[in-house]
């Protein structure tokens, strides 16, 4: 009989980039199977281009491979030529370094990265041979386990996904292997028995060990432990030290394809405490925890070293935030200069300090610099907790237009609470504020290139754990009236577009704030042949819908309903040790129009991350020096 | 200094584009340690060139190219580094300094020889196939036509073909050589070769697999 690997090899012309599904790149750890224990799967529901430069994963990876009776093998989403293909051929969906079938692990892990890849998942385990639904698995099958960010609202994914890891993957998954040695050499090796010992670990959650309730009137009334010795709630993991904890350096794969982000990223921080009112991650990743600038340049000149790459990027919430950011970037471009490697940074801040750093990075190419004012008007900057001020925006712009920029991207949000029309004329107004601006700081002869000014908009999607967790969406019809509002006011030469699709959006909110429920609209979904529902050109919209009809459920009353405070949420036994309360107080403030500063400029605000108990401190300090260009 | 390497590409790589190609040496000269050559003030680029792209889904043990290096170094010093940090798939046959008075080797690759070999749905006859090859060869012009964009280009393969032989024949699978011109005065594929012998022959080639054995150079010093 053919391998999976031949089998493989004899379709691979046929479909698009067959570089996506060989394997074999630079640094890939390949062990032989024969000789170790367990296996990992680590899965990413996306296509390979997009999956591949996820940093989650890097550090899973090489933490697992560092274990020598572990091997950590990788897994992506087939494009849908390739399944077709494996479908017709009836080939497993099968890891990158052993073309061995996912069946054939014992645990498959899924990060949860965006809602709108959760048919992915299912269309992932099908392809693999694994019952989709927890409860239908045998013995054989392998555990299948999800973190990352999504996974904090653990409920619309409830039936499929075995245990569920929040917080900082680095910190729990070895404890997990520990329980998976334990429990092979014990004698009771039912399913049920293993999951009750990784319940015991702080971090992990085993959604079959609890109920849902509902009122009568269909609405979420509770979720509660099935057996008295349950916890109630699920605290998220933390790494107390950046330093300290393992980073990928020798096992950083460098792929063949031209991947989104093909970087070496380097996590300078993790954590942000600017406290955007609508920002998930702003709460799931408290607190700010730094890695120092020695660590930074000894990671950076090894990863360099042992990948070969290009470009280094200093990734986090928001680089320009990084204490002393500026003499790290002189020290890494000076540590790597004689490697002929790029230092940049992803965004940056509305101020002067950020465009004098985009100075220092892009000495020869002045590409684009992008801002994120995210609302048109200083009364919806407040009410979201955004500290920019349009003298900030005018002046960052113009700055930057001195400098020699003349391509501008700015991230507005649509849909955000409290919002009216005037707002959206505010953002019409700034952007032709900075038209001005440009043609008030340059002189005509001095331009070089015409002026272009992306603007982009996103619907404001309420999230779990945040301020605006209680809030509604905007309906659909009303997220499409604003984009032709904008669309029509945002017309010129120096002017480009973008809108985020309305109905991807929608569906976002709907599963973000999902009860346990939703696994069934998902799997309808699925079963009607939706996937890569994150991609515009491939989402069904009608099919959700069917798909929402077919269960009885109204994906109005999930996205677009005001939910009241006292009410219980989906989500509110899982702690992220930021409180309820605090949430709470930020939403009231928000509607009062009331900011709240940056918890590392003033005072503790009290949101309660650092009462946790693997948080001894939060290091460092909002830098002040003044930069010598 | 300018060197040239010579390299297989072989399976599995063989999936993998000529720009990911390029991005693959670039990246391997730097975890050599070797300093690649800068061109273009603006958005540098490292001073690295192939001879001839292989098509995606080919694989060769005999292709080329030329990269100029900051440091002088001995040729069989940056073999061995640079070897040491390719994937499976790719290894350096030779390198040696190349003139900098040569053009460029693009402009010097004036024929490929490739071997395909292939499988058939029907028996193949080697006689047959031996014929059908014959007759075509002496065809005083055998026209094929291009599709570029909207536009429709007849080409005359005749002169671009040195050499076409079939090597063996064994029931379902066969093996043919040929050796085909390119550069500036037209070129040929060795796909569209099999195609026309599918036509003529006639017969339904299932899988084939196309390895380019060598380039030929000519003019430099």
């Amino acid at each position: 009989m053919q391998s999976i690997r031949e089998k493989v090899m004899n379709i691979l012309l046929e479909v698009e980039k067959p570089a996506r599904y060989i394997g074999n790149e630079w640094n890939t750890v390949k062990k032989d199977l024969a000789r170790v224990d367990i296996k990992v799967a680590l899965a990413f529901p996306e296509v390979y281009d997009l999956g591949m430069s996820h940093l989650g994963f890097k550090i899973l990876y090489g933490l697992l491979n560092q274990q020598e009776d572990i091997a950590a093998e990788r897994v992506y989403a087939p494009w849908f030529d390739m399944e077709a293909k494996m479908r017709d051929q009836g080939i497993s969906l099968f890891s990158l370094e052993s073309f061995l079938s996912v069946k054939d692990f014992d645990f498959l892990g899924f990060t949860l990265q965006y809602e709108l890849t959760y048919t992915n998942i299912l269309n992932m385990l099908d392809l693999g041979g694994i019952p989709l639904k927890s409860e239908d698995r045998h013995r054989e099958d392998p555990f299948v386990i999800a973190g990352g960010p999504s996974a904090f609202n653990p409920e619309p994914m409830a039936e499929f996904i075995d245990f569920y890891v929040l917080g900082d993957g680095e910190e729990v998954i070895l404890e997990i292997m520990d329980k998976y040695r334990e429990w092979k050499g014990q004698e009771d090796k039912s399913r049920k028995s293993f999951l009750k010992m990784v319940a015991e670990l702080p971090g992990v959650y085993v959604p079959s060990f609890y109920q849902d309730y509902y009122d009568t009137g269909g609405n979420f009334e509770k979720l509660a432990p099935l057996d008295a010795g349950t916890s109630q709630v699920t605290q998220k993991r933390m790494v107390p030290s950046l330093d300290e904890v393992f980073y990928p350096v020798k096992s950083w794969i460098v792929p063949y394809l031209d991947i989104v982000h093909d970087r070496v990223m380097l996590e300078i921080f993790r954590g942000c405490t600017r406290g955007c009112r609508f920002c998930q991650a702003g709460t799931l990743y408290r607190p700010v925890r730094e890695r120092s600038p020695e660590k930074l340049k000894e990671l950076a000149c090894q990863i360099i070293d042992e990948t070969g790459y290009e470009e280094i990027s200093l990734t986090s919430l928001s680089s320009s935030d990084y204490s002393n950011i500026q003499p790290l970037i002189r020290e890494l471009q000076s540590a790597l200069k004689d490697k002929g490697v790029r230092v940049t940074l992803p965004s940056l801040r509305v101020d002067s300090f950020s465009v004098q750093l985009a100075k220092v990075i892009q000495k020869l190419k002045k590409s684009s610099l992008t801002f994120a004012p995210e609302a048109g008007t200083q009364r919806l900057r407040d009410v979201i907790n955004k500290n920019v001020s349009e003298e900030n925006l005018m002046s960052t712009a113009g700055e930057a237009f001195r400098e020699g920029w003349n391509h501008i991207k700015l991230y507005f949000m649509i849909g955000l609470p409290t919002e009216t029309d005037e707002d959206l004329e505010g953002i019409v107004n700034i952007v032709k504020k900075i038209v001005g601006q440009f043609k008030n700081t340059v002189v005509e002869k001095e331009r070089k290139g015409r002026l272009k000014i992306t603007i982009s908009t996103s619907t404001f999607v309420p999230k779990p754990h945040t301020p605006f967790q209680w809030e509604p969406q905007i309906s659909l019809e009303e997220m499409k009236r604003k984009q032709r509002y904008l669309r029509d006011k945002l017309r010129g030469r120096n002017l480009i577009y973008n809108w985020h699709n309305p109905e991807a959006s929608f569906l976002e909110a709907v599963i973000s704030r999902g009860d346990r429920r939703i696994s069934k609209v998902i799997y309808k979904a699925w079963e009607m042949g939706c996937r890569f529902d994150g991609w515009d050109n491939y989402l069904k919209f009608d099919r959700w819908q069917e798909a929402f009809k077919n269960v009885g459920l109204e994906p109005e009353s999930y996205a677009n309903r005001k939910v009241s405070l006292e009410a219980n949420l989906p989500w509110d036994h899982i702690n992220t040790g930021v409180s309820k309360k605090f949430l709470a107080k930020q939403y009231k403030l928000s509607l009062e129009g009331k900011t709240t500063s940056d918890c590392r400029d003033q005072c503790c605000l009290g949101c309660g991350v650092c009462e946790h108990p693997e948080i001894n401190e939060v290091k460092g300090e909002i830098s002040t020096d003044e930069i010598k260009a | 200094m300018k060197l040239r390497l010579k390299f297989s590409k072989e399976e599995p790589l063989k999936f993998i584009s000529h720009l990911d190609l390029q991005r693959l040496f670039t990246r391997a000269f730097r975890r050599a340690g070797i300093k690649l050559g800068l061109k273009g003030g603006f958005n540098p680029q490292p001073k690295i060139s192939f001879a001839l792209a292989l098509p995606l889904g080919c694989t060769s043990s005999g292709e080329y190219l030329e990269a100029e290096i900051v440091d002088e170094l001995n040729p069989q010093e940056v073999k061995d580094r640079l070897s040491f940090q390719l994937p499976e798939g790719i290894s350096i046959k030779e390198v040696t300094e190349a003139s900098q008075e040569d053009s460029s080797l693009t402009s010097r690759v004036s024929s490929c020889l490739y071997r395909v070999r292939f499988q058939t749905e029907e028996s193949l006859n080697v006689n047959k196939l031996k014929e059908t090859v014959k007759k075509l060869l002496q065809r005083k012009e055998l026209e094929i036509t291009r599709q570029k964009k909207k536009k429709t280009k007849k080409i005359d393969i005749i002169p671009l073909i040195e050499h076409l032989e079939v090597m063996s024949v064994n029931s379902f699978q066969g093996e043919v050589e040929m050796h085909l011109k390119t550069g500036a005065g037209g070129s040929i594929k060795p796909q569209e070769i099999m195609s026309i012998i599918e036509k003529e022959a006639p017969l339904t080639i299932t899988n084939k697999k196309i390895h380019r054995k060598k380039l030929f150079l000519e003019g430099g010093k």
